[in-house]
């Protein structure tokens, strides 16, 4: 054992997972989760998540911390999910990380999930400067970081990716989150239908194509085929302001990470363009692509190298916190 | 004899030459990522208008490049060659001058609006300046429209990429540009507004 290395355990609960992860310097050590799934044909509702999350987070805690092999005495520092998410279940996160921080006398330090999704990816891909193609059910943004900021260079205007699949994804009957559902459909898909298309300059805007393909699929079309129409066209869209955004910026490498991430056909357009542009294409491990511990536990360790930490009384969540507000201390 | 010079986010532009003219030749790719259908469309309805509007707000004192050629279904456009500097460079580079490009790009898109023709795509890789004077490229996405928020959606995009590219200056410019875009419009304040009702609606704002 090396008596030297930073241990940090993370704990997130934003949205449908709750998750505590054990992480040592460079080391993942454990990466233990519970996901909330609601009936068929419904979204997540925040209350029950929270309830589910509350249930399973002893539980989930206790495996983080065999697994890890290490003792919850030897944690340096807790991390926890402060936001964005939803209110019920990042106050669950939070509670279990200010008690364990008190009990124990740890440091205490506030992540931003999103954060976490861009920092876990590049954790793997170790890029120098990229660009990140942010993509799950509360992002759909392209950034670069420039001055301690990861910067917004174009976002969704309305619905993210995530929540355009799930919506569909619900009149279609299936639980949230149903990206799996539409990619397994949308491969069966053989017609391609019109839909529309919306790119305003960096931005892209995905509620029209919702109602249209909802309309669609009411009108009785093959269901296939909007799946595979919905998801031609949403990337390509997405494509389109990462090519912009990568020509913008003349950077050459493209990190994709999220939950979204995992979408074969979305690596695949993306990749395409990586090889027009001669950028390098990096995505994030399928086992890490979606809500996780891991990505709290590696911010939460960076923070605390920079001693960005936060005091129990001042330990507060946020619903909403846009990643272009955070100070990225590890970073030049 | 041609040039590559760049590889845009849509286009390859090719230094060339054009009876006897010194020319950009801009071609629009084939996307691999669009399906074929949807790449012909799009390419040619983008070369189409850029053309178009390329040579309509000149009518208008705004500076674009001389079209010489454009074949829409090669989406190809040959054009007049700015040797001039990108303002992305020039305030990467820090170059402070005394001409005042920011109010003049504020100007510009408000007379552009005016006549409700809205850009689409006002980045600062998209003006060039030259001898002092303003050049706007990049028609692409342009397209007509009366209505407030498409205005205001264009001074979003222009914002929000300064914020993000330029942020150490981003206060003076944006600034400059408010203040050159409310000297010759008399709808500047309500478009101005609806800027900020766009961000607000941004995901996990906070204002």
């Amino acid at each position: 054992m090396n008596e030297n290395r930073i241990l940090c355990l993370g704990v997130e609960s934003t949205a449908h997972t709750f998750s505590v992860s054990v992480l040592a310097d460079n080391k993942i050590l454990s990466n233990e989760k519970e996901v909330y799934v609601p009936p068929p044909g419904e979204g997540i509702h925040p209350y029950e998540a929270a309830q589910h999350h509350l249930k399973k987070a002893k539980k989930v805690l206790q495996n983080a911390l065999i697994k890890s092999g290490v003792s919850i005495k030897d944690i340096d520092v807790i991390a926890y999910s402060a936001g964005p998410g939803l209110g019920p279940c990042l106050r669950v996160g939070a509670v279990v990380a200010r008690t364990l921080a008190n009990y124990y006398n740890k440091p205490l330090t506030a992540v931003n999930h999103a954060i976490g999704h861009i920092e876990l990816a590049n954790f793997f891909a170790k890029a120098i400067d990229p660009v990140v193609v942010l993509v799950s059910g509360g992002h759909t943004l392209v950034s670069t970081y420039l001055l301690k900021k990861w910067r917004i260079f174009g976002e969704t205007l309305d619905i993210t990716l995530g929540q355009l699949f799930d919506q569909l994804g619900r009149e279609l009957g299936f639980n949230s989150p149903a990206g799996k559902y539409i990619e397994e459909l949308a491969g069966r898909g053989k017609k391609y239908l019109e839909m529309p298309y919306s790119v305003k300059g960096n931005n892209v805007s995905f509620s029209g194509l919702l109602t249209y393909a909802k309309n669609l699929i009411k009108k009785g079309y093959n269901k296939e085929d909007v799946c595979y129409s919905v998801q031609e066209t949403a990337f390509a869209m997405l494509t389109e302001v990462t090519e912009r955004l990568l020509a913008f910026s003349e950077k050459r490498e493209i990190i994709l990470t999220g939950g979204v991430a995992a979408n074969l056909r979305l690596q695949e357009m993306i990749r395409s363009l990586c090889e027009v542009h001669d950028a390098k294409f990096y995505v994030i491990p399928k086992e890490f692509s979606g809500d996780c511990g891991a990505q709290i536990a590696l911010v939460g360790l960076l923070q605390y190298k920079t001693n960005n930490l936060v005091n129990i009384k001042d330990s507060v969540v946020r619903q909403s916190w846009r990643i272009d507000e955070v100070d990225v201390t590890w970073r030049d | 004899m041609e040039r590559l010079i760049k590889i845009g986010a849509e286009a390859n532009i090719y230094l060339s030459s054009w009876h006897g003219l010194e020319v950009i030749r801009k071609v629009r790719r084939p996307k691999p990522y669009w399906r074929i259908e949807l790449d012909l469309k799009i390419r040619r309805i983008r070369t189409i208008r850029e053309t178009y509007y390329i040579n309509l707000v000149k009518k208008f004192g705004v500076l674009t490049p001389l079209i010489y050629f454009s074949d829409p279904f090669k989406g190809e456009i040959v054009m007049e060659y700015i040797m001039g500097k990108r303002v992305k460079d020039i305030v990467e580079n820090n170059a402070t001058k005394s001409y005042d490009m920011f109010y003049d790009i504020g100007k510009k898109l408000a007379i552009m609006h005016s006549h409700n023709i809205i850009h689409g795509d006002p980045t600062t890789s998209n003006f060039i300046v030259k001898e002092n004077k303003l050049y706007i490229i990049d028609f692409g996405l342009t397209f007509y429209s009366q209505r407030i928020e498409d205005k205001a959606v264009d001074i979003h995009l222009l914002k929000q990429v300064i914020k993000s590219a330029h942020p150490k200056y981003f206060e003076e410019i944006f600034g400059k540009i408010v203040a050159g875009y409310s000297s010759v419009y008399s709808l500047a304040n309500k478009i101005l507004e609806n800027v900020k009702e766009i961000e607000r609606r941004g995901r996990y704002a906070t204002f």
